[in-house]
């Protein structure tokens, strides 16, 4: 759960960015979401990280930018599913 | 902006970092009492951890919105903020790599105790560490020598 609402934090700041990058592109707004948007990438790097390790193959998925922190949640919880 | 920046900044320090401090320096002595076969002490060394664990990842925001408070303000290449930066990754290297999986260790409790007991003296020595290294960046980020705006 801690993970999806990571992902989630992640992608959608980063689509506000972008959206705010493309139209009006506010300052203001880049320097707050900005932020938010490296807490929620990094967030789910090591909540991926601490469940599965380094070498797994959802940190590698993890580190992805934008969807990185989705992937590593499907990728976790498909192997959850297998091995229960 | 930058004072937003800076109110997130030291707002996720203080709720973040404190707790880790505080409870990373409880963690070795309650684990020594556990090993001791003291009866509560065992139940509490879990929930130590986890407040570790927790506002360890919580502590994230703490870098992150330091460095845009710091190019928000156009003091992102002072020595105080290059010195912070480097200090502040390497609380984060003892933090993630040695005070978390000696905690994670004992908590497991496998292997003799002896090792165990040696353990808690390790690990009292870098969550030592650790703390110093912030109470080091907290100075850094009051006195900021080199600056112009000290105080």
């Amino acid at each position: 759960m801690p993970l999806r609402l990571a992902a989630t934090v992640e992608l959608v700041s980063l689509v506000v960015l972008l959206a705010n990058l493309a139209t009006v592109h506010l300052d203001g707004v880049a320097a707050l979401v900005g932020p938010v948007h490296g807490c929620a990438y990094l967030v789910a790097v090591a909540l991926t990280v601490a469940r599965a390790g380094w070498r797994s193959r959802a940190a590698a998925l993890s580190v992805v930018p934008a969807v990185g922190g989705w992937a590593a949640a499907v990728a976790l919880e498909r192997a959850a599913g297998a091995a229960g | 902006m930058s004072a937003v920046l800076l109110a997130v900044h030291v707002l996720a320090a203080i709720v973040a970092i404190g707790p880790v401090c505080v409870a990373a320096s409880m963690f070795p002595p309650e684990a020594r009492r556990a090993l001791g076969e003291e009866p509560g002490a065992a139940a509490r060394l879990p929930v130590l951890a986890r407040i570790c664990r927790t506002y360890a990842l919580v502590g994230v925001a703490v870098p992150v919105f330091g460095l845009a408070t710091a190019s928000s303000m156009g003091v992102l290449t002072e020595p105080w903020v290059l010195v912070s930066i480097v200090l502040t990754v390497a609380a984060a290297g003892v933090l993630a790599g040695m005070v978390l999986p000696r905690q994670r260790a004992l908590l497991e409790g496998a292997g003799p105790r002896e090792a165990l007991v040696a353990t808690t003296g390790r690990l009292a020595a870098v969550t030592g560490v650790f703390n110093l290294l912030w109470a080091v960046v907290t100075v850094l980020m009051i006195v900021r020598p080199g600056s112009s705006t000290g105080v």
